[in-house]
């Protein structure tokens, strides 16, 4: 269920996505954005490997995501799980540097 | 010693006799399955060679580029395994040579045990029974292997996920 495109890879784990996401809670609280966290990738924020692998892998590609999580303090308002292709985006990221 | 072998014999027939079945049924249930993921696989390796293709072209400081044109072609040749053991029909001649090796060797050291053994053929006996060993360890090594990579095809399925993020025009709100 590939259901967003990416537009733009805002750091080295936050991409920006088209259409906005949107996230309600039983208690009525509503959310929406275009900005996601990808959920497992720890670099820093500027790391330049990781965002040139990103937009190799994920600029103008559909990808879905899947467990969003609101975060604390972070660029975007979610993390999420993402798939490209049915694979998860940790896939493409040898082990030891996800560490 | 002669129990020994006597018990390895049938253990062999016993494995025999449990693989085809096991396989009979196991293959259809993750047929499916297993193609989805030779599909994803293929698109991964796709993907991940251009990444690799892009590392080796880049410049990053020190020796970060090395290290990570290493693990990149370490990464790429992972999936490419992975994508050999989703063969099922690979996987099954893999299997099916090694333990007809080494059904064909213990039948080898039996004959060569028996009354129509011809002189001191006993470093032939030994050495039949050796390969046969061998063959029947490399059979449960491609079993492991064949078990291994059906729980991940399974467990890498995407559609276990149950909670998908929608987005506004799913929920009609622009």
């Amino acid at each position: 269920m590939e259901n967003f495109k990416v537009t733009e890879i805002v750091n080295s784990t936050t991409i920006k996505v088209v259409p906005k996401w949107h996230l309600s809670f039983p208690d009525g609280i509503e959310f929406t954005d275009d900005t996601i966290q990808i959920a497992g990738l720890n670099f820093k924020e500027d790391s330049d490997w990781a965002v040139r692998v990103l937009q190799i892998l994920l600029v103008g590609k559909y990808i879905a995501a899947y467990d969003p999580k609101l975060t604390v303090g972070q660029t975007a308002l979610i993390q999420s799980r993402i798939f490209l292709s049915g694979t998860d985006i940790l896939s493409y990221f040898p082990k030891k540097l996800l560490a | 010693m002669k129990e020994i072998i006597d018990l390895y014999s049938k253990i062999l027939i016993g494995t025999f006799s449990f693989i085809g079945p096991s396989f009979t049924l196991l293959i259809p249930i993750y047929y499916k399955a297993m193609l989805r993921s030779n599909e994803r696989h293929i698109e991964t390796v796709g993907n991940l060679y251009n990444v690799f293709l892009d590392m080796k072209k880049a410049e990053y400081p020190g020796m970060q580029q090395r290290w990570l044109v290493d693990d990149y072609r370490e990464l790429l040749g992972k999936y490419k395994k992975e994508m050999q053991l989703l063969n099922p029909i690979r996987q099954i001649r893999r299997l099916f040579v090694g333990l007809f090796l080494a059904i064909t060797f213990v039948s080898v050291y039996h004959f060569l045990h028996s009354i129509f053994s011809i002189g001191n053929s006993r470093i032939v006996r030994v050495g039949a029974l050796c390969l046969s060993a061998a063959s029947f360890c490399y059979c449960l090594a491609v079993l492991w292997q064949i078990f291994c990579t059906l729980v991940r095809v399974k467990a890498d399925d995407s559609s276990s996920f149950s909670t998908p993020l929608k987005s506004n025009l799913e929920y009609g709100k622009f």
